[in-house]
């Protein structure tokens, strides 16, 4: 049940009935529940029990934090947590990843070995699920957050449905104190959502959906294709992840917020960015964020010297990349955004241009290289990202910066238009205010134009056969 | 006024714009919203009824006024674009008195995996979850045929909805033709169909698929692969229905099936030695299952494996059908002499 099929829109509006008619909190907060193990197992009913087992540990594990005084044997307990989250995720995830890979060392070295590979379905939204869990055992260590002693309140924060599949990863800080008081939804509230789900839905539904089938053709055979056909495939994935991705977002944020629950923002306008450092503050902030928090800081961020400070960058974002799925291919990009990170880092620290800054002409065309450059680097991260393997992404890439001109040229009627779209976007709103949440306070008049413009462009120019949305997979 | 009386206000408000605005490009675009309409060729005195059952293809691989003048046979069938087997039963009812039934099929009519626009409409939902469950369809497969259903009921308030393909190609067209650059994009603008009596087609059903750029045959090859969902499957629904039509066929008169041939380029594409032996395997059950209909397998005349003779990936230009005409006129007296 995706976000965009006629099953979700009859299932979220039995959800919002139903609870319009439930008064007691506590009933509330068990329907919720059971709706959102429901909704998990409309994709798979045997792994909603990993959900329960993996909630229940780290509710116990939360209890006994709140309880133990001993630091040892609180840092014990954390342990268990992170070995049974991660040791749940990694079983899942990476157990083929690292047989194939020791087999490829042992046979690199001449040495004979059985290849073992299992057939392990990879249970939706485990990625999203055990780290969000995970902030709530690591809060609790560090004493951020009060241990809750509501199991059903716990198992409400680790699965309910808006969040479940691909985020946001909200913090157990945001949005467990959410479930201990009483929320109703109200007209404002519901506006709100619905004008966020609305955005959402035309970012997968107008933009993704339809440039998808050609972006995968261009990139399933780039060696057919000129080097025009190889940038615009390019260009247009990275406008498919960004408007699947935030669509995906904005849609969960909205049916959270109509429900009466506010998740924290995702994605603020990320290739408006001037800097690789403020691309990652602006895409998958929830993400970013918690490998900044529980990864990078945990690694001793930059306080203990300015060598460790560019190794602890490059760690996070392998381990970021690795994070997206078992492939070289993520963790190439990890790494290349890590160096990027670093390399950002130093030039910052270093200023040398810092004489310059108050001219006027110099502030405009640095801001505009600054700006293609961020591109540049997110654009050959997106190549190695999105292609099937490594030498096809090598072979992509070689024959993009050759311009070959060999290949046929295909002309999308989809890509150049959303590009556009995307492009001025970008251009002509603010980049720190959220459009959708700002339109429930204009007048009506304003409200009703902006609103049926969304709704014209859904019904005129959205695909009804949704493709599941990309970080589903990871 | 209070929020939640302003919401109400907005949302009957928008909603109201919304359906306006849909039911004018619909209009505007031309785009198709009613699922058929009677036709019939060749009515006169002495001549024999004939029910022609098939898509689209049929109406473009087979010229039916030469047939019924040569044969001298009145044909009638209901056109639904995009249609199949599935569609054509819940008409085989309301043609009384014919003594021949045509049912004029190809592997894209037979894809389980291309679903008529027209489908709900049509075809009552109670048949359908029978079909779904006979034939032991994937749940996504069900998930995606029940879809339609509601979506059906959304298009009396907003016709547009799920037929982008036909307000993008529509909107494409107009401003092509505003700016005396007219280049037809029928395809593009969503299924169309045509039964009639006389020879002149269209001028973009003259065009010819070995004309197209590489471009062109990229764009029109995703389109036809995101229709099917890159898959191809002859043992569905479809299939049961084709079954039912030719089980009341044999009953009720006498049965032949046409099986047109569709694009080279279509083949190469799509048709992969796999799918190929499935189609195969699929027809060979069909007529294992009732011998006495004729079969005319124009799919397997070598002539026609070109793409010279066709306008788009799986339609026949005038000069395929020219070809086909004759053929189908050669294999029917053949088949009608064995008799």
């Amino acid at each position: 049940m995706i976000f965009t099929s006629f099953e979700f829109v009859v299932f979220f509006a039995v959800v919002l009935l139903v609870r319009s008619c439930i008064h007691s909190f506590t009933v509330d907060k068990w329907f919720l529940l059971v709706v959102s193990y429901l909704f998990y197992m409309s994709w798979s009913i045997p792994y909603a029990s990993l959900i329960l087992l993996t909630s229940t540990v780290d509710f116990l594990v939360g209890v006994g934090l709140g309880r133990i005084e001993d630091q040892r044997k609180r840092k014990l307990l954390l342990v268990v947590s992170i070995v049974a989250n991660l040791g749940v995720l990694g079983y899942f995830k990476y157990t083929n990843f690292l047989l194939d890979n020791i087999w490829l060392g042992v046979t690199s070295f001449g040495l004979s070995a059985s290849h073992w590979h299992y057939d392990i379905l990879l249970p939706v939204g485990i990625s999203f699920f055990t780290f969000q869990s995970m902030t709530y055992t690591i809060e609790t260590y560090r004493r951020n957050i009060q241990p809750c002693h509501s199991l059903r309140d716990f198992l409400l924060f680790a699965a309910f449905f808006p969040q479940l599949l691909a985020g946001p990863i909200n913090r157990a800080v945001n949005l467990l104190p959410q479930f201990g008081q009483h929320v109703r939804f109200t007209a404002i509230d519901f506006e709100t959502g619905l004008a966020q789900f609305a955005v959402g839905a035309i970012k997968k539904l107008v933009i993704s959906d339809r440039i998808a089938p050609h972006v995968d053709m261009i990139f399933a055979s780039p060696s057919n294709y000129d080097g025009f056909t190889l940038l615009q495939g390019l260009l247009g994935y990275a406008i498919q992840i960004y408007c699947d991705f935030s669509g995906y977002s904005d849609m969960a944020i909205g049916a959270a917020r109509m429900l009466g629950f506010r998740f924290m923002e995702n994605f603020q306008m990320p290739y408006s960015s001037v800097s690789i450092t403020e691309f990652w503050r602006r895409w998958h902030i929830s993400l970013s964020t918690w490998f900044r928090d529980y990864c990078y800081i945990s690694l001793g961020g930059n306080r203990i010297g300015i060598g460790r400070t560019y190794a602890n960058l490059l760690v996070t974002m392998l381990l970021c990349g690795l994070w997206h799925g078992a492939s070289w291919n993520f963790v190439f990009w990890g790494g290349l955004h890590g160096v990027s990170l670093a390399i950002h880092r130093a030039w910052t620290a270093w200023a040398p241009l810092a004489s310059l800054e108050n001219r006027p002409a110099f502030q405009f065309g640095w801001a505009l290289f600054s700006r293609l450059l961020t591109l540049g680097v997110v654009l050959v991260g997106w190549l190695f990202f999105r292609a099937q393997s490594w030498p096809s992404a090598i072979e992509y890439l070689s024959r993009l910066m050759m311009w070959n001109l060999d290949g046929t040229r295909f002309v999308s009627p989809y890509i150049f238009p959303s590009l556009a779209a995307v492009f001025l976007t970008h251009l002509f709103m603010h980049k720190d205010r959220n459009w959708a949440q700002e339109l429930p306070q204009r007048s009506i008049p304003a409200r009703v134009a902006s609103y049926s413009a969304l709704a014209i462009l859904i019904v005129c120019l959205g695909a009804t056969e949704s493709a599941p949305f990309i970080y589903f997979q990871f | 006024m209070n929020r939640g009386l302003q919401l109400v206000i907005i949302i009957t408000t928008v909603i109201s714009l919304t359906a306006i605005v849909s039911h004018g490009i619909t209009a505007w675009l031309r785009i198709e919203t009613t699922p058929s309409g009677y036709w019939v060729i060749g009515q006169g005195e002495g001549r024999t009824s004939v029910f022609m059952a098939g898509s689209s293809l049929a109406g473009d691989g087979l010229s039916w006024g030469r047939i019924g003048d040569e044969l001298n046979l009145t044909i009638g069938g209901w056109g639904i674009a995009g249609s199949s087997p599935g569609e054509w039963e819940h008409f085989q009812d309301s043609v009384t008195g014919a003594k021949l039934m045509i049912l004029v099929v190809s592997p894209y009519d037979l894809n389980e995996y291309f679903l008529s626009d027209f489908r709900a409409e049509v075809v009552p939902f109670g048949q359908t979850l029978k079909d779904l469950r006979e034939s032991n369809a994937e749940w996504s497969f069900w998930k995606r045929v029940l879809s339609m259903y509601p979506q059906n009921y959304l298009r009396t308030l907003f016709p547009s909805v799920g037929r982008s393909f036909g307000v993008i190609g529509g909107v494409r067209e107009k401003f092509e033709m505003y700016a005396k650059t007219f280049v037809p994009l029928e395809s593009e603008a969503g299924p169309t169909l045509s039964f009639s009596e006389t020879a002149s087609a269209p001028e973009f059903k003259r065009e010819k698929v070995s004309n197209w750029s590489p471009s062109m045959m990229i764009r029109r090859l995703v389109g036809m692969r995101s229709a099917s969902q890159d898959m191809q499957g002859f043992n569905g629904p479809k299939r049961l229905a084709f079954l039912r039509m030719l089980r009341q066929a044999q009953e009720q008169s006498r049965g032949v099936v046409v099986v047109l041939p569709v694009s080279p380029a279509y083949v190469k594409e799509f048709m992969t030695p796999e799918v190929k032996h499935e189609f195969e395997q699929a027809l060979a059950d069909v007529r294992h299952s009732f011998p006495k209909v004729q079969w005319i397998r124009l799919d397997q005349l070598n002539e026609l494996n070109s793409n010279e003779y066709f306008w788009d990936l799986v339609h026949m230009n005038p000069y395929g059908q020219k070809i086909a005409t004759e053929e189908f006129l050669r294999q029917f007296a053949a088949v009608t002499s064995r008799q």
